[in-house]
This record gives C-alpha cells, sequence and structure tokens, in this order.
C-alpha cells in the first residue's frame, strides 16, 4: 500500500515536472511601428519604478523620437543637413554623429561594404515599392561615375562620403548626397530602448526592430530562444538559437525586400562597388553580438563578403555568424567557429566549402 | 539486473513516455501554429480573433483608414489596405506563433499568438 502510494507521488512528481517545465510568468509586451518597421518589446517582472505599462509607453515615445531622427524621407528632417554642398561643414544632432562615427567605422574595417550613401540607389532600382525594376545598365555606371567620381572596382578603395571633426561637426565630402542609415539605426534604436528599460527597473527584456533583436538578462526560467526563418521556406525553421545570457541577433537575408525579373532575385542589400544587389552567393546571414547597433551595422558587409572573406574578420571583431547559401542540392550553410553549437534543431547543413 | 523497487516495467513506459512528449514539445514547438491573430494600432491592441474557425473578415481601423482582414482555416492576412505600395497585402498568410504582418503606413501590426500560457516549447522571437 505504501509502496504504491509513493509510487504514484513519484509518477505525479515526475509528470507535473515535466508538464511544468519551462512554465513562468507571462511578460508584459507590446507591439507597434516606428522608423518603417515595426517594434516589439517584451517585459519580464513587474516590479520596476514605473508601470509595465508606462515603461513600454516611454518605449514607444523614444522610438517616435528616433523616426524622426533617422528619417532619410523627410526632406526638411535632421539628416537633410547633412546633404549639402562638397566642403560644408554642419552641426547635427549629437545622436546622429554617434550612430554616424559607427557607420564610417563598420565601413572602413569592412573595405567599403557598409554604405550609408545607397539612398539614391535604392531610388534608382525602386526596391521595396511598386515600381522595383533593373534599371539599365548605364544608368548604374552614371550613379557610380557621379557619387565616386569613377566606376570603381573590386579592389578600389570607396571614397567616404563625409568626416567627423574631433569637435563633432561633419565635413561633406560629397555632393548634395542624402545619408541613410537605414541600415543601422534600428540597431541604435533597440539598444536605447534596451538601456531605457533598465533605467526603469526592468533589466530582464526583450526588444526588436524590424528583426534586430536585444535580449538582457536571464529570463525567470529557461534561455532566450530565437527562430531563424529558412530563408526559402518562410513558413519554417533554419534553426533556433538558445542564448542564456542575452545578446543581440540579427538577421539579412534576399528574401526582406525583394522584386524578380527574369527569373533572378533582386534584393535591397547593394554592394556600393557595382551599385547592384550583391551577388556573392549568400542569401542570408545572422549575427550574434553583443549590441544591436553592431549586429544591424555588421550584418550588410557579413552578407556582401560571404564566408570567405568575412569569416576572419567576424572572429577579430567577436561577431558569431552563420551564412546560408542557396545551391543545386538546396541550402547549406558556413558559420564561424564561435556559432558552432549555437543552433538547436539545425535544419541547413555544412556546405563543402567557403564562397 | 537490480530490480527497481517502485517502479515497474509500465510505470518506466509511462515515465518515457512522459519524457519523450515534454521532448517533443521543446523541438515540436518552434515549428508551432497560433491559435490567435491579435491586430495593434500605434501599439494598442485594438482586435483579436481566433483562427481556429472557418474564414471570415473584418475591419481594424489604421492611421490611413480602413484595413480588411481575412482571418480563419488557423491563418490570417491583409485583404486591403490604402497604404501606398500595398507591401502587407504581399505578405501573405500567415499561421505561426510570433509571425507578424505589418503596414506601417498604418501603423499596424497584427501578431499570430498563442492562447493560454506559453509552453516550454515557445519561441521569444522569430526573425
Amino acid at each position: 500500500m505504501a509502496e504504491s502510494a509513493i509510487r504514484n507521488a513519484l509518477l505525479m512528481s515526475i509528470s507535473v515536472a515535466a508538464l511544468l517545465a519551462g512554465c513562468g510568468p507571462e511578460p508584459v509586451s507590446r507591439h507597434w511601428t516606428a522608423m518603417s518597421c515595426n517594434f516589439e518589446a517584451a517585459i519580464h517582472g513587474s516590479d520596476g519604478k514605473v508601470p509595465p505599462r508606462s515603461a513600454l509607453d516611454t518605449l514607444q515615445d523614444l522610438s517616435a523620437r528616433y523616426d524622426s531622427l533617422f528619417t532619410d524621407y523627410d526632406p526638411s528632417g535632421p539628416l537633410s543637413a547633412l546633404r549639402g554642398k562638397k566642403g560644408d561643414t554642419v552641426r547635427v544632432d549629437p545622436e546622429i554623429i554617434q550612430v554616424l562615427t559607427q557607420a564610417l567605422a563598420v565601413d572602413r574595417a569592412s573595405g567599403g561594404s557598409f554604405d550609408i550613401g545607397v539612398h539614391d540607389l535604392k531610388q534608382l532600382w525602386g526596391i521595396g515599392s511598386e515600381n522595383a525594376h533593373v534599371p539599365p545598365a548605364d544608368s548604374v555606371k552614371l550613379y557610380l561615375i557621379r557619387r565616386f567620381g569613377f566606376a570603381p572596382t573590386a579592389t578600389d578603395t570607396l571614397p567616404s562620403p563625409l568626416r567627423i571633426l574631433p569637435d563633432g561637426r561633419v565635413v561633406l565630402l560629397s555632393d548634395s548626397l542624402p545619408i541613410d542609415l537605414g541600415g543601422i539605426a534600428k540597431g541604435y534604436a533597440v539598444d536605447r530602448l534596451s538601456r531605457k528599460l533598465s533605467e526603469l527597473g526592468y533589466p530582464v527584456h526583450l526588444v526588436q526592430a524590424g528583426g534586430e533583436i536585444l535580449t538582457r538578462a536571464r529570463k525567470p526560467v529557461g534561455p532566450w530562444k530565437i527562430g531563424i526563418k529558412n530563408p526559402r521556406a518562410l513558413d519554417s525553421l533554419a534553426g533556433v538559437i538558445t542564448l542564456d545570457s542575452g545578446m543581440a541577433v540579427s538577421t539579412s537575408g534576399d528574401y526582406e525586400r525583394y522584386f524578380e525579373s527574369d527569373g533572378a532575385r533582386y534584393h535591397h542589400i547593394f554592394d556600393a562597388r557595382t551599385g547592384s544587389p550583391a551577388r556573392g552567393g549568400t542569401i542570408s546571414v545572422t549575427l550574434l553580438c553583443p549590441t544591436s547597433l553592431a549586429c544591424d551595422a555588421w550584418s550588410k558587409p557579413m552578407f556582401v563578403l560571404g564566408p570567405r572573406r568575412g569569416r576572419i574578420l567576424a572572429d577579430s571583431l567577436g561577431l558569431q555568424a552563420f551564412w546560408i547559401r542557396e545551391t543545386s542540392g538546396g541550402l547549406c550553410s558556413r558559420r564561424t567557429q564561435a556559432w558552432h553549437g549555437r543552433l538547436a534543431a539545425d535544419a541547413v547543413p555544412e556546405c563543402a566549402s567557403d564562397w | 539486473m537490480p530490480r527497481l523497487r517502485f517502479l515497474g516495467p509500465l510505470d518506466i513506459l509511462v515515465v518515457f513516455g512522459i519524457g519523450a512528449g515534454a521532448a517533443l514539445a521543446w523541438v515540436a514547438g518552434p515549428q508551432a501554429h497560433g491559435s490567435r491573430a491579435t491586430a495593434y494600432v500605434e501599439g494598442e491592441a485594438v482586435a483579436w480573433w481566433t483562427l481556429d474557425g472557418a474564414p471570415a473578415n473584418d475591419t481594424v481601423v489604421g492611421a490611413l483608414g480602413p484595413v480588411a482582414i481575412e482571418h480563419g482555416n488557423g491563418a490570417v492576412r491583409i485583404m486591403a489596405s490604402p497604404c501606398p505600395n500595398r507591401v502587407c497585402l504581399r505578405q501573405g498568410r500567415v499561421s505561426r506563433l510570433h509571425d507578424q504582418l505589418v503596414c506601417v503606413p498604418s501603423h499596424l501590426v497584427i501578431v499570430v499568438e498563442d492562447v493560454g500560457n506559453r509552453r516550454d516549447g515557445d519561441l521569444d522571437a522569430v526573425h
């Protein structure tokens, strides 16, 4: 009788433990739009300096500020000050300077693979609009010559569009060049929103903007789990990243904004040297980084460079990278050394070689 | 082989079954489909629909005006929108947990969610 009772209790305990594993308090979350993308914040815990809803209100207001600050569509926005004559010296918001400084550093370190002067090129191709099309080759060549003064080759060093002086002023090195910080500003915003949540007493949270995801601290139960979409079957996953201590995650892929023409896919990640969407073989790259700004900025150069040129750079910068390409046999992947073991439910086999 | 004092062969089978079920939930969770879609405008939840019924239509008023939604048969999609580029229409039907439909000009986000508590296999985000 006693044996039976103990056995039943043991079985019951195991069942309850298995069913409850991973269950924890629901986070308080919100979704909204800003900076031309979707934002999400999820807060774990409720004992902050202000109620969770007030904290989320603060985040929404902050994202609206960054929307105004970094927009390249508003001809009278703060970035328009950078669209002056070559040689002009201008002052802009200190937060713009912070982002510009990082953008120029990434561009230099990647050999010119992170271009903040890409706005007109996106207009030329119409990427993301109903008028997306392949422009005539002459138009692209004319754009490159007007932009750089020459048609660059793969080995040319591209001139920087501006220089930042020690006192925070900016010297324009191009005429009437619209500056586009769309490849880095969302990451910056996510970092700042995350910091604000911590200041408000919510250290355990997830913030994301347009796929730039930042997790902070440890959840009450279980690791953070982020799914990576299969770039050729978006309703399935290429794998799941589990993060114990909180990091930033970013993916750049040719499936996010693109159009097809004559059987070819034209996406939104441009190679500044060719004036065309990058065609190095990569269809998707996912990065893990300490900050969202680093992940957002570096995901584009890593897409352009691919694993052959990008891996050593990623290792030297402490970034973990996972590249996917499409072959006649299906998808395959390459990854940095530090990435190995990161992916649960890994659905993309290793490629035989780099590209 | 020493005999387990409290657990017979059937008990061990049950324990393994529970363990295997929990492991399967962890692995299969990422593929899980949502049971509800919630529409957020300007950060406020303005409507939600269960997805397991027959297809039905509804309208959400976004920043630019009404946006037509079709929900049911396990999925949700945007049918018509006053936004200029119709990007949200091209996103098609979504059904998986954490999938989103986004219409930036309308300040509208529709998120596929699950009713009830989070499960072990749930993801915190998908991208």
